[in-house]
């Protein structure tokens, strides 16, 4: 929780990235993604460009959510 | 007894013994039976909401949809892992105010926000009809797929009474704790089987996944890989529709009542994010389900309808009796873990945001824990009802629905964000998303171009509640002042 009601900075950093993966995950974004090769572990490149955004989005809320508990364990010792 | 039930029934048991064991953690009250005593960590609320979007459509729909639609299906791949990120910052927020104010579900929120019981009931009633065609599809599943594995010997009727008997037994005996404790073992039945089943079937019919998926590209489905996919009557589907799709999905994903009201049953802030976080692993496992739907393509043409495609590979493809009684007690699983939860919320939203306000003063405890208990059963009968003896199309009610519950979504980004959102403004917002949404689900000739229903109520729902919110008066500055120290995070 930051002070004044504002999201802190890396909360409307995490809203970034999950917008910009969410866009990489439909039209015109997944234009870039939607075809059958190269194959990645056999499944085709369509499948591995949806299962690569949702990584993205992974790291992106990890990274986040440490960042959070550090800060709380900051506030309150 | 065919060698295909025993599976199933080992399963059954289990869930039954897991599901009333918790009864003896958990306190004789409403906080005890409606939430867990607000006292799920992490593990308990990954399986909870897991089973929350993983329902008898895993194993029905899914490969249904892979099958018939090919790419379209990557849809779901995506809307499940996006949706839940609001949770990250809405969940919280609701916790916070559920423990401090006593609120349980989330028509209370809402409607405590706004200082209005209308809406709390409103908000209620949507939320029963959306659940309600949810739970029979559920229960429909159950009666179909051991009706399957016993060879017709257990008519659907039957099977559907035996599973949902089990789960009404352990909902009502342990409440929030029995949902939440079957539910991990559910969702880890049904992952496990979803995995071996994903790479089994097509490594015994094309030596693997790979082979499969070349064997798909070079012949004359090849059109099936391609996003974004193809649609119902089999053209190829256009990207309006399927990007529409997922944006409404994602938007509608943590508005479902029986999905946000987990939020209140957590332990605190830290379990609930660091879920939300975990999330994305236990999307990943939709691509084996959408595999067991590729692998019929080229080796099983014609199935209709389409959802029954994993049931017609268990009874056709010469496979093990075992091995299709591992599958079914796994659909038993996905469709069981998403019963017991919307029984559970149907009830708790039914008593808490429809009967309590109507009466106008609060039940005491035991009263309004045996009022829940009642109506758990009676939703329950209604679903079983339909399930079984009625033929109306649940299906496309059920589609129509996520377009509905979406537009719940601008309520709840009101309700949190936006101060001069008022009572009226958002239940005519509401009404104006549902109606317009209706009206292009039953007339989609009319759109102007081919985005699915729910973004037009979105934009309709959005324009109403900005523009009768300015002109009507707020809730008052003390009311708010709650809602502000709950946190911007």
């Amino acid at each position: 929780m930051s002070k004044a009601g504002r999201a802190p900075r890396r909360h409307r950093l995490l809203l970034g990235i999950v917008l910009l993966s969410l866009a990489a995950s439909v039209w015109p974004g997944y234009l870039l993604g939607a075809r059958i090769s190269p194959y990645v572990l056999g499944l085709p490149f369509s499948i591995v460009w949806l299962v690569g955004c949702i990584g993205v989005v992974f790291v992106a809320l990890l990274l986040t959510f440490r960042a959070d508990m550090r800060e709380q364990h900051g506030k309150r010792p | 007894m065919t060698v295909e039930l025993i599976p199933c029934l080992v399963y059954m048991g289990i869930a039954l013994l897991l599901g009333m064991l918790p009864a003896r953690f958990s306190s004789r009250s409403v906080a005890g039976f409606v939430a867990g005593d607000r006292s799920l960590n992490t593990v308990l609320l990954y399986f909870v909401l897991g089973a929350a979007v993983f329902s008898s459509f895993a194993f029905l729909g899914g490969p249904g949809w892979a099958y018939s639609r090919g790419a379209a299906a990557f849809y779901i791949l995506s809307y499940g892992a996006f949706g839940m990120i609001p949770f990250y910052f809405l969940g919280p927020r609701a916790r916070r105010l559920g423990e401090r104010l006593g609120f349980f579900t989330q028509a209370e929120i809402i409607g405590h926000r706004f200082d209005s019981r209308a809406l709390q009931v409103t908000v209620a009633l949507f939320s029963i009809v959306a659940l309600v065609p949810y739970l029979t599809l559920q229960i429909k599943g159950v009666g179909y797929i051991l009706s399957v594995a016993s060879h017709g010997a257990l008519p659907e009727w039957a099977g559907a009474l035996m599973a949902y008997g089990i789960v009404t037994i352990y909902v009502l005996y342990s409440g929030m704790l029995g949902v939440s404790w079957t539910s991990v073992f559910m969702g880890i039945a049904m992952m496990t089987i979803g995995w071996l089943f994903g790479l089994y079937l097509p490594w015994k019919f094309y030596g693997g996944v790979g082979p499969m998926f070349h064997a798909i590209a070079t012949g004359p489905h090849a059109a099936m890989l391609v996003p974004p996919g193809l649609d119902a009557s089999g053209a190829s589907w256009d990207w309006w529709g399927y990007s529409s799709a997922i944006i409404v999905s994602v938007l509608g994903f943590c508005c479902w009542p029986h999905f946000f009201m987990r939020s209140m049953a957590a332990k605190d802030d830290r379990s609930i994010k660091l879920m939300v976080v975990l999330y994305p692993t236990m999307q990943v496992f939709m691509v084996p389900v959408l595999i067991i739907g590729f692998t019929a393509v080229l080796m099983f043409p014609a199935i209709k309808p389409a959802d029954t495609v994993l049931p017609f590979m268990l009874q056709h493809a010469g496979l093990s009796p075992w091995l299709v009684g591992l599958a079914s007690a796994g659909t038993l699983a996905a469709s069981m873990h998403t019963g017991d939860a919307i029984m559970h919320a149907a009830g708790t939203v039914g008593v808490r945001d429809g009967i309590v306000p109507l009466l106008g003063k609060p039940l005491g405890d035991v009263q309004e824990r045996r009022l829940i208990r009642v109506l758990i059963v009676v939703m329950t009968a209604v679903a079983y009802y339909f399930a079984v003896a009625s033929h109306i199309s649940l299906v496309s009610l059920l589609l129509g629905s996520y377009g509905g519950v979406a537009q719940v979504f601008p309520v709840l980004i009101a309700t949190f964000y936006w101060r001069r959102a008022t009572a009226v403004g958002v239940g005519a917002g509401l009404l104006a998303g549902v109606a317009v949404n209706m009206l292009f689900l039953l007339m989609p000739s009319l759109k102007p171009v081919p985005l699915h229903e729910g973004i037009y109520g979105l934009v309709a729902n959005v324009i109403v509640l900005v523009t009768v919110s300015l002109m009507t008066r707020p809730v008052s500055a003390e009311r708010l002042k709650i809602y502000a120290e709950a946190g911007w995070d």
